[in-house]
């Protein structure tokens, strides 16, 4: 009871228990977390795309190049926010397979942590998938491009993070569809996930440089088109570092009191 | 003596109020100690504090030699909880819930296997290894929930509730795999508002109410202590009254009147030769119900 630090073991038995229960749902987690974006991004890509004529403002060589990581990160957004709504709140109050885990030698923030780095875990894994598909639409464009699965994790595991510092203090879902709507589908539009944030209004550029989405999306779309330079790469994956410390740190508080009181 | 749990002074409060109010408990290993009490005695508050899952808020809780408040995680490791509502996980198969939980426990895989066939084998749910959860029997997931925490062939189970709301038949049927874990020698705690289970499973109990011990001891000693051998059950008419001066303590409840002696049919005589004629009468013998009633006044179930 004293120790509070995560550990490693437990964490990964979480993770593992995560794991066999996505077994069970493993059709809904790949048309959300896979065909969707795929269908997203190509019909953007090329559909849209062939509308465009002047790419030169976008940096890339083309629209799928500039859609592709915008729409991988953008989906691991949504798909990490959405983790920590229904689903979290029924791990932590109403099926109780957090009660069991704290039964267990595990604890509580092997519990919280276990759930976030399995979020980043399955995103990485399907944006691996994703990946596959752009690089056969774009061609093979060099070894940076592979990490964009690693940002992906990363980037839902700071918006599962985020979202789980509301939710773990909730004990019904209410405010969470306001939470879909109006955090978690506007950061996937606007992110300059289909076109540069440049074209916003200034104010609501500032407020979404303060999000982790734009920040994985600079980086991916920068690893894809082969320009990524080492300093701003590290100081975006910085911020979304900081979202995942901070919505752990956040999250505490409502994981222990739901699950030691 | 060797010595499974002692709490001294172990209490707990939920903002201002007091849930357990600084009881005391030595339980022996190999035993099996119940708690006995009323809905909202402090009976579940007390066993997340001997889980290692709530903290106390005050005392000292030793448990199999360790100290709660440092050694969470190495005491539950050794610990086999069994919680009042099954948690079990609804979306896995029956063998699954128990080869993923035994992994928490530092088993590999394949140890986690052969002991999900064994205990399935134990708690009677072999030929539904493969069914999900979702469609099983009350009775059926309270005995997954049973094997569950026996995942870690623990030293000490703690058991809360075990058989509220199950039908007499699966209720025998979970006091049978009881007993056959106390025969192996597992030291059982056990929470229950039945008295009847806890005569049946307890060797030594406590009775709790409104946080406090208010009686310990074995079973039959606690009846010896605070009630009669017998007791003489009357239903009298709506117009009937007892109100003479009788050599018994009588306790009048909603629709009977007990009446405590030690000879059952000589205390009917004796209302008898007083003119009362009851509807009905029944002599039994003394059970725990009894003793909580003396002790507090009121009934242990309403
Ligand atoms: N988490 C909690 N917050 C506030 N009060 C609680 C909490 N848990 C239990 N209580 C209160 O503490 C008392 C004892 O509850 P409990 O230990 O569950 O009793 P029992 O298991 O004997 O029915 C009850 O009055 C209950 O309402
Ligand atoms: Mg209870």
């Amino acid at each position: 009871m004293t120790s509070v630090s995560p550990r490693p073991s437990s964490v990964w038995h979480v993770v593992e228990h995560h794991a066999v229960q996505t077994r069970r749902t493993l059709q809904t987690v790949l048309l959300s977390g896979f065909l969707s974006p795929v269908f997203t991004m190509l019909a953007l890509g090329w559909g849209i795309g062939s509308q465009v004529d002047d790419v030169s403002s976008l940096g890339t060589p083309d629209y799928l190049h500039f859609v592709g990581p915008g729409v991988m990160i953008g989906t691991a957004t949504l798909q990490g926010g959405f983790s920590s709504l229904w689903q979290a709140l029924a791990a932590l109050r109403w099926e109780g397979m957090y009660k069991n885990v704290v039964r267990s030698p595990a604890t509580f923030t092997d519990a919280m942590t276990g759930r976030l780095v399995w979020m980043g875990i399955l995103n990485a894994l399907s944006s691996v998938a994703f990946l596959t598909v752009l690089l056969i639409a774009i061609g093979w464009s060099g070894f940076g491009a592979l990490l964009t699965p690693f940002i992906a994790g990363l980037t839902a595991m700071s918006a599962a993070a985020g979202v789980l510092a509301f939710t773990s203090r909730k004990e019904s879902g209410d405010g969470f569809s306001v939470v879909a709507r109006l955090v978690l589908t506007p950061l996937f539009v606007f992110s300059g996930t289909f076109s540069s944030i440049d074209t916003l209004p200034s104010a609501i550029a500032t407020v979404i440089k303060f999000f982790p989405t734009y920040h994985g999306i600079e980086v991916a779309r920068d690893l894809i088109n082969e320009r990524a330079e080492l300093v701003p790469s590290l100081l975006h994956v910085a911020v979304i570092l900081a979202w995942i410390a901070v919505g752990w740190a956040l999250s505490f508080g409502g994981f222990r009191k739901a699950l030691t009181s | 003596m060797d010595l499974a749990v002692t709490a001294h002074e172990l209490t707990k409060r939920f903002d201002d109020f007091v849930a357990v109010n600084g009881i005391d408990l030595e339980i022996r290993s190999g035993e099996t100690f119940a708690l006995l009490g009323p809905n909202g005695a402090g009976k579940t508050s007390t066993m997340r504090m001997v889980s290692t899952v709530s903290p106390p808020t005050s005392g000292a809780l030793t448990i199999l030699g360790m100290d709660a408040a440092t050694h969470g995680r190495e005491i539950r490791g050794r610990l086999g909880v069994i919680p009042q509502e099954d948690q079990l996980d609804a979306d896995l198969t029956v063998y699954e819930n128990l080869t993923t939980y035994a992994r928490y426990f530092g088993q590999s895989w394949s140890e986690a296997k052969q002991n999900a066939t064994e205990l399935l084998e134990f708690a009677q749910l072999t030929d539904r290894a493969d069914t999900r959860v979702e469609t099983m029997s009350g009775g059926m997931r309270r005995r997954l929930t049973i094997a569950r925490a026996l995942v870690n062939t623990p030293d000490l189970v703690l058991l809360d509730e075990p058989t509220t709301g199950l039908d007499p038949q699966a209720r025998q049927l979970l006091w049978d795999r009881l007993y056959e874990l106390k025969e192996r020698g597992v030291t059982q705690l056990l929470t229950t508002h039945y008295m009847d289970e806890a005569e049946q499973l307890a060797d030594r109990l406590v009775i709790m109410d409104g946080g406090e011990i208010v009686a310990s001891g074995t079973p039959s000693s606690l009846i010896a202590e605070s009630t009669t051998a017998e007791v003489l059950e009357l239903r009298l008419a709506d117009d009937q009254t007892l109100s003479h001066d009788l050599p018994f303590r009588t306790e009048v409840l909603r629709n009977r009147v007990l009446i405590y002696a030690d000879d059952g049919a000589a205390a009917l005589r004796h209302i008898r030769d007083l003119g009362v004629e009851p509807n009905s009468s029944l002599i039994r013998r003394s059970t725990l119900e009894d003793v909580f009633l003396a002790r507090t006044g009121r009934q242990l179930v309403d």
